[in-house]
């Protein structure tokens, strides 16, 4: 035991430190984990006192300036936190969908009898599976409302999570894995149908 | 103060290799009643990702193993840079007070 640290304490407030640090690589991260332990265990000094974040935020004054920071999502990661399931879950969940429309547009472009263009294939993928909203009023220009709204939720969650409190990145991450399974549910049911 | 306290660490670590609980009561003692455990943390990673010391992980006989830090030729370098600088601004802050103390 550390300090008045209970036992389990210090995995918590391991977590809480990595939590905000989500957007660096597993791995650096991983090792971040593992060196901020040992420093805590040699130390003996009871972390409880102090702010997680501020750990937090001298370890990432430390990095080396050219070191990788990215969004926190992809292949790069593994899941050593709940909230890395779900964030992964979400990037996995648009993995699966990207390549089912993949799929159909190389499908209906193969098909002998189809000889539709990319653009028409795609469109056809789209609206046979995730009807594209027509913006404008023209359904084509909604063909870019996935791919863009994708990259900018990425984009969006990596700027909203980067210094967001625990509680809030815990209700951003629950909120886009609600929608995020409520899409792949509504995918599947219109599969099965 | 970071600048303050990256300095003092690079001080202790060439008078002595010591690990990190024995420096962060060393810079306590030494005037730095307040400084916390995260930055020296960090300044130790930060002066190690840039190569001015290294670490060394040795088991210890009264519990935990406990990782000495010492300083390589190029924080030896940069401790001789930054003291020259440190002196130069307190003769600057000197300057300015005696300054004040006239008007």
């Amino acid at each position: 035991m550390i300090g008045n640290l209970r036992p389990g304490g210090l995995d918590r407030y391991l977590e809480a430190v990595d939590t905000s640090l989500l957007d660096l690589p597993w791995r650096e991260r991983r090792q971040i984990r593992r060196d901020l332990r040992e420093h805590l265990d040699e130390t003996g000094i009871d972390p409880s006192g102090v702010d997680p974040a501020e750990y937090a935020r001298e370890i990432r004054a430390s990095r080396d300036p050219g070191a990788y920071e990215g969004r926190p999502s992809g292949v790069r990661q593994l899941w050593p936190t709940l909230t890395e399931w779900l964030l992964n879950g979400i990037s996995g969940i648009a993995l699966i969908l990207s390549f089912y429309i993949s799929w159909h547009t190389i499908h209906a472009i193969a098909t002998p009898s189809g000889g539709v263009g990319l653009v028409d294939a795609y469109r056809s993928a789209l609206q046979a599976d995730l009807p594209a909203p027509a913006v404008m009023g023209q359904n084509t220009l909604g063909l870019v409302v996935y791919p863009a709204g994708w990259l900018l939720g990425q984009a969006a969650a990596s700027r909203a999570l980067r210094n967001a409190s625990p509680k809030r990145r815990a209700w951003t991450v629950g909120v886009a894995a609600l929608l995020a399974l409520g899409l792949l549910f509504h995918v599947v049911a219109r599969l099965l149908a | 103060m970071r600048g303050a306290l990256e300095l003092a660490v690079l001080e202790v670590l060439s008078q002595e290799t010591t690990y990190g609980f024995e420096l962060l009561a060393k810079l306590r003692s030494s005037g730095f009643a307040d400084v916390a455990d995260p930055s020296v943390y960090g300044v130790l990673r930060r002066l190690e990702t840039s190569g001015k010391l290294t670490s060394e992980l040795i088991p210890s006989p009264n519990g935990a193993a406990r990782r000495y830090y010492r300083l390589t030729d190029n924080g030896r370098a940069a401790l001789a840079r930054a003291t020259v600088e440190w002196d130069a601004l307190v003769r600057t802050m000197a300057g300015i007070r005696i300054d004040r103390t006239r008007d």
